[in-house]
């Protein structure tokens, strides 16, 4: 096993320096509004804006353009930065630029550039300029290997080449211009016979606004570094220690030298990936870093082989993980680790960045969820075993840093060597956290089959088994295509499917002036058997994903008018290459996810209804859902008799039948009735939305051609079809997954009682079983996992566990890792910890909030102590003091009792 | 048939590495500091209860067939004698779950098919396979001897270490029929004397490990640490002998279990020890730890792992 170089005391200053400031209160470095104005005017001047009437006459993408140069102009604002400290190179740094504060579950900051009679409109659909879903990763070989310079001039030399053929275009089409005196985009001509020529002049204008928005943002990032540049050349001046100096100097020289060529040495391209993803987050993409071994591999392996000798290539290597880990604190600069500030910093409007209607997410849960990931080992494009020596240094540099963000996942299989394993149980033992686990060996298969199923040829099936070789997931935990895809998902409550199937298309409610329930779906009959609910389960699940597919094809109708992303598309997919903004299909490749939440409880449930209600017959459906509604506590407390019954059914529904991750036979039943016939539904929502969306109407009967315009209408649309607007390969290829992220507090809310969980409480973490539950030890966990179809899981399915640290060293955590790929298992994060250290900070996390002054005091001193313990949430990885009482107490729930447990 | 009263999961307590403990039912020792007095009876437990989970809701008096249950004056009392362990009171009640010792009332002994066991416990057995194994333990483990032979069977076939626990105090059969398929032996060196300082017995002891003695990789000697009981130079001495006339050479010292009384109390067995007499003090286990290092024993405990 490759040892673990230890930290630097250089790191272990700037980590200590973070979590310092991460305590104390962020509210005062945000970015407000007038912080805009006069970066603004220096970005009209330089893109040649007159006024704000000439910046709103141009089209969405320039003005975002314009506003990403604006944001980066502020960021590097010596006024501004007196409170936002964004243009600082703090002493010791390698790595320089500094991310504005955002972050999922506090919002974002960014210059406006809707007018207002677009937000107006936009209220209609809950978009706003926040409503930008990130969860993706840029193609960080396209931009090492062009620099940003490169791209900029390829974004010029493109827009060259479309003004020449609109020029073209427009001399031979005169009569067609006679009346459009301005390049902008017109409405189709629905009768006309100008049909075709309008489609190709929006073509080229909109080819011409996206090239020029890509030079205008990706000049606004070379600035940026020039700027850092002249900063560093301005602390060199100041700096009178030797060493210091000659690493300003360098950092001077790097940034300066990012501007105008392509990265060559692994600090230039380490630096390079830092400011790109750095601007991605400062324009609100909050992404995934993607596959950094395999990017920065070349750059690494040359610097390695240039070295004289061993000594001085061991040196190098350790130089190599000093900038890593300085790179890891750069990404986690936003970090907060109290909870006392959070409302001053809730910075969160109504945007719905999943279809049209407001993001209500758990904030606190997602207070330091900044959605940025790191993926390491895995497959190459061609198949072959990806793992080398930048998969090691870089689990070498988590293991030494341990934050919580950015989170690191390694993707591992049958192939993968006994090296990594061991180095990454020894990352897991030493962080207790860090890495999350990708099991290449169902998701590969997973991704793969979804892809192929849209090529005919052999070419595009050789494509595409490179790209599921390839795959990487985003900042949670969704796989994604590595800098390849737009992704976007729905998330769906299988819980409510199950509800609607025993109550009639109506989900519980403890609201009795709701009658039967709340009405989410359409009115069935009443079921009576095991037969009868799954075929009503499986009409409910239909509805819910027909219109979960729709809403994701309906996005793609106004993305492009309120959130493009001409700086993000510059590196994503086919964008360049075809001329359009990810939001107006340009990557070529977009992947749309249906992701069932609330998974395990709907599981568990289904068993109980099954065994009780249906099967053995002991209880009656309605007196059992009366029960759920009531929380099994009956309403008039002298009703004994009724009281008994309800406790009885708690108990057979808690304790006395099968459970999620009990690898029993009722489980491998109704879960392969739940995940398959998930597969099965989303391939048919596919089908049909298609067929509404998708297809050209061209050369199709006329009755044909009503039908789906008719079911165009039904469904809110009327344009055309998609595969006109965005080009003739656009579709969306629907993945099909499990998770519940870190809303499970949330979206246990309003939920009747089910089985181990009573009225509101959360729900399971993800696809996990239930706290409490798990009796027959770890490795049945496992086993359900290999009785599952988790091969079809291609948008994921995370298990999150966390066990008692005691006694477990890592050769049992690689025991545990080993199991979890073995039985198939899909993607898994491991904690591991003490239950009475977890116990005290809840206490105190508690008295913080609620507790009188004292208690207070004493909180404050005491949950510093803590700020090292990181968890894991949902979709992503936070420090345990900082994370909202109802997590905390889920999380204690959870632990899995291991050796030596009764010292916990 | 196997009958068991308990599985851990998890543990590197009893045996090398990570083991999947099985505590089989019955035991013919009782030894007063056992802390498993539900183990001893050959077929199954007696009836637990935890009267503090106990709401006094009458749902097992109503269930009861033969009247094992009354609340009176506040106070929930059980005649064990009448109990034919059918588990009626345990499904009433709102506070006991099936199969387990969580609730208030707990019938602890599973009886099952040796495959049925083997299929339940194989995943975890495969997980810790490369560091780890099964342990029989008990009770005594090979009063069960036809069962656990059927299962230690089961683990060698799949390369799965195996460890038993005995008090090698059986015939020697039992210890011929098991011994091709044991990897390594905890010998629980108990006094059967029970402190009276008996002698006869260890010839039996000693003639039953050198059955197993060439058939395994090791033996190691488990000394529980009784205060007065055992902690006397005599019984150190005596044990001491034993290993050496039996070629062990590594002991663990246990400390008696600071929860010793919990299941006499939920059993209702009558415990012959007090418990805070029966924990020996630092001194008396430094001393055990000495004597035993100077016979040239190794000595592994907590303390010292």
């Amino acid at each position: 096993m490759t040892e673990f170089i230890p930290s630097t005391n250089r790191v272990k200053k700037l980590l200590s320096s973070l979590k310092d400031r991460a305590l104390t209160d962020r509210s005062g470095e945000w970015f407000c509004e007038d912080d805009f104005k006069k970066s603004q005017k220096i970005a009209f001047k330089e893109n040649g804006i007159k006024n704000d009437k000439a910046y709103f006459e141009k089209p969405v993408i320039v003005r975002k353009a314009i506003a990403i140069d604006t944001m980066l102009h502020s960021m590097t604002d010596p006024e501004v930065s007196k409170h936002t400290h964004t243009y600082e190179i703090e002493d010791g740094e390698l790595i320089v630029g500094v991310m504005p504060m955002a972050s999922n579950g506090l919002g974002k900051v960014f210059p406006n550039y809707l007018s207002e009679e677009e937000k107006r409109a936009a209220s209609y659909t809950n978009k706003t300029e926040l409503s930008i879903l990130g969860h993706n990763t840029v193609n960080y070989d396209k931009l090492l290997s062009k620099g940003i310079l490169g791209i900029i001039k390829e974004a010029n030399h493109k827009l060259k080449e479309a003004q020449k053929e609109y020029k073209d275009f427009q001399k031979k089409h005169p009569a067609f211009y006679r009346h459009i005196s301005k390049m902008v985009t017109i409405s189709i001509m629905q009768n006309s016979e100008n049909v075709q020529l309008t489609a190709k002049h929006n073509e080229l204008v909109t080819k011409c606004d996206f090239y020029k928005s890509v030079s205008i943002s990706c000049k606004a990032v070379s600035k940026y570094m020039e700027r850092f540049s002249d900063l560093a050349n301005k602390e060199w001046k100041k700096t009178s220690d030797k060493t210091r100096k000659a690493e300003l100097h360098e950092i001077a020289t790097i940034c300066n030298k990012l501007t105008s060529q392509k990265p060559k040495t692994f600090h230039e391209a380490l630096q390079c990936v830092y400011f790109f993803h750095l601007a991605m987050h400062a324009s609100m993409n909050l992404i995934s870093l993607g596959r950094l071994d395999q990017s920065l591999y070349s750059f690494y392996k040359k610097d390695y082989e240039n070295c004289r000798n061993d000594q001085s290539k061991q040196a190098f290597r350790a130089k190599a993980t000093e900038l890593f880990e300085c790179f890891i604190i750069k990404c986690a600069g936003r970090l907060n680790l109290t909870t006392e500030f959070l409302v001053e910093q809730d910075h969160m409007d109504n945007n719905a960045a999943l279809g049209v209607h407001p993001y209500y997410l758990d904030q606190r849960a997602g207070v330091n969820n900044f959605l940025q990931n790191i993926i390491i080992g895995g497959l190459t494009p061609s198949g072959n075993d990806a793992e080398n020596d930048m998969t090691h240094l870089i689990l070498n540099a988590f293991a030494n840093v341990n934050l919580s963000t950015p989170g690191i996942y390694v993707r591992m299989g049958d192939y993968t060597s006994q090296e990594l394993r061991e180095s990454v149980a020894k990352c897991l033992h030493q962080t207790k956290n860090l890495p999350g686990i990708l099991n290449d060996n169902v998701l590969v298969p997973a991704i793969h089959e979804v892809l192929d199923k849209y090529e005919t040829s052999e070419k595009g099936h050789k494509k595409v088994k490179k790209l599921a070789n390839d795959y990487c997931v985003d900042g949670c935990w969704e796989p994604i295509l590595n800098g390849e895809c737009d992704w976007t998902f729905q998330m769906i409550s299988c819980l409510n499917m199950f509800q609607c199937a025993i109550n009639q298309g109506a989900v519980l409610d403890t609201n009795d002036g709701m009658l039967r329930g709340s009405k989410v779906s359409f009115r069935s009959a009443q079921v009576h058997t095991y037969k009868e609910f799954q075929a009503s389960f499986k009409k409910y699940m239909q509805f819910f994903i027909d219109q979960a597919a729709f809403t994701m094809y309906a996005c793609y109708t106004m993305d492009e008018f309120v959130t493009p992303s001409p700086l993000f598309s510059a590196v994503l997919g086919q964008c360049m290459e075809r001329g359009r903004d990810k939001s107006w299909g340009g990557t070529g490749m977009n992947i749309a996810g249906v992701i069932l939440t609330g998974v395990p409880d709907t599981i568990n449930i289904i068993a109980a209804f099954k065994k009780f209600v249906f099967d053995k017959q002991m209880y009656d459906i309605e007196e059992v859902k009366t029960a759920m509604v009531h929380n099994f506590k009956v309403p008039l407390k002298t009703d004994f008799e009724r009281q008994e019954l309800w406790n009885q059914i708690k108990n057979d529904f808690d304790y006395n039948c099968a459970k999620f991750g009990d690898a029993s036979n009722e489980i491998k039943e109704i879960g392969n009735f739940v995940l398959n016939s998930l597969v099965e539904i989303v391939d048919k929502s596919k089908e049909f939305s298609e067929k509404v969306f998708l297809d050209s109407l061209k050369g199709e009967s006329p009755e044909y051609t009503n039908q789906i315009r008719r079911l165009r209408q039904i469904a809110g649309y009327s344009g055309s079809c998609f595969k006109r607007r965005f080009g003739k390969d656009f579709c969306l290829r629907f993945t099909a997954g499990c998770g519940t992220f870190g809303q499970y507090p949330q979206q246990g809310l309003g939920v009747v009682a089910t089985t181990n969980r009573g009225l509101n409480d959360p729900l399971i973490a993800n696809f996990s079983p239930a706290p409490g539950t798990i009796k027959n030890g770890l490795a049945n966990v496992f086993k359900t996992f290999s009785q599952l179809p988790m091969n079809k899981m291609s948008a994921g399915a995370i298990t999150d566990l966390c066990i008692n640290e005691s006694g477990i060293d890592a050769a049992d955590v690689q025991s545990i890792v080993d199991a979890f790929i073995s039985n198939n298992g899909c993607m898994m994060t491991l904690a591991l910890g003490k239950v009475k250290v977890f116990q005290r900070m809840y206490e105190l996390s508690k008295d913080l909030l609620y507790g009188s002054e004292d208690q207070k005091e004493i909180a404050r001193k005491e949950l510093p102590n803590y700020r090292d313990i990181v968890v894991r949430v949902g979709g992503w990885q936070a420090p345990f003091i900082s994370m909202n009482l109802d997590q905390q107490a889920n999380y204690i729930a959870r632990f899995v009792s291991t050796p030596d447990t009764k010292e916990n | 048939m196997i009958r068991l009263f308990n599985i851990g999961w998890h543990t590197k307590e009893d045996g090398p590495g990570n083991r999947v403990v099985l505590y089989l039912q019955g035991c013919h020792l009782r030894c007063p500091w056992c802390h498993s007095p539900h183990s001893w009876d050959m077929k199954s437990a007696p009836l637990l209860f935890q009267a503090k989970k106990c709401t006094l809701c009458g749902q097992c008096v109503k269930a009861c067939p033969q009247g094992v249950h009354h609340i009176a004056h506040g106070q929930h009392l059980i005649d064990r004698s009448k109990c034919t362990k059918c588990g009626k009171c345990i499904t009433v009640c709102p506070n006991s779950i099936e199969n387990s010792m969580d609730g208030t009332l707990s019938l602890p002994t599973t009886e099952i098919s040796v495959k049925e066991l083997y299929t339940k416990i194989k995943p975890q057995l495969d997980m810790f396979k490369r560091n780890g194994g099964i342990t029989l333990s008990g009770g005594e483990a090979l009063l069960q001897k036809e069962e656990a032979r059927e299962l230690l069977l089961l683990c060698k076939r799949d390369g799965i270490s195996t460890c038993v626990e005995s008090s090698f105090t059986l015939p020697p059969q039992a210890y011929e029929s098991v011994k091709d398929c044991v990897d390594f032996w905890l010998a629980g060196l108990r006094d059967t004397s029970f402190g009276q300082a008996n002698f006869r017995n260890d010839d039996i002891i000693i003639r039953n490990i050198k059955v197993v003695a060439g058939h395994c990789q090791k033996i190691f000697a488990r000394y529980p640490l009784i205060a007065s009981r055992t902690t006397e130079d005599i019984h150190l001495e005596r044990f001491a002998s034993i290993m050496e006339a039996t070629g062990i050479t590594d002991v663990e010292i246990l400390r008696c279990n600071p929860s010793m009384e919990l299941f006499y109390t939920l059993s209702g067995i009558p415990c012959k020890l007090e418990q805070a007499s029966s924990i020996p003090s630092d001194r008396q286990f430094q001393k055990a730890c000495e004597f035993f290092k100077s016979r040239n024993l190794t000595v592994k405990n907590k303390e010292n792992p």
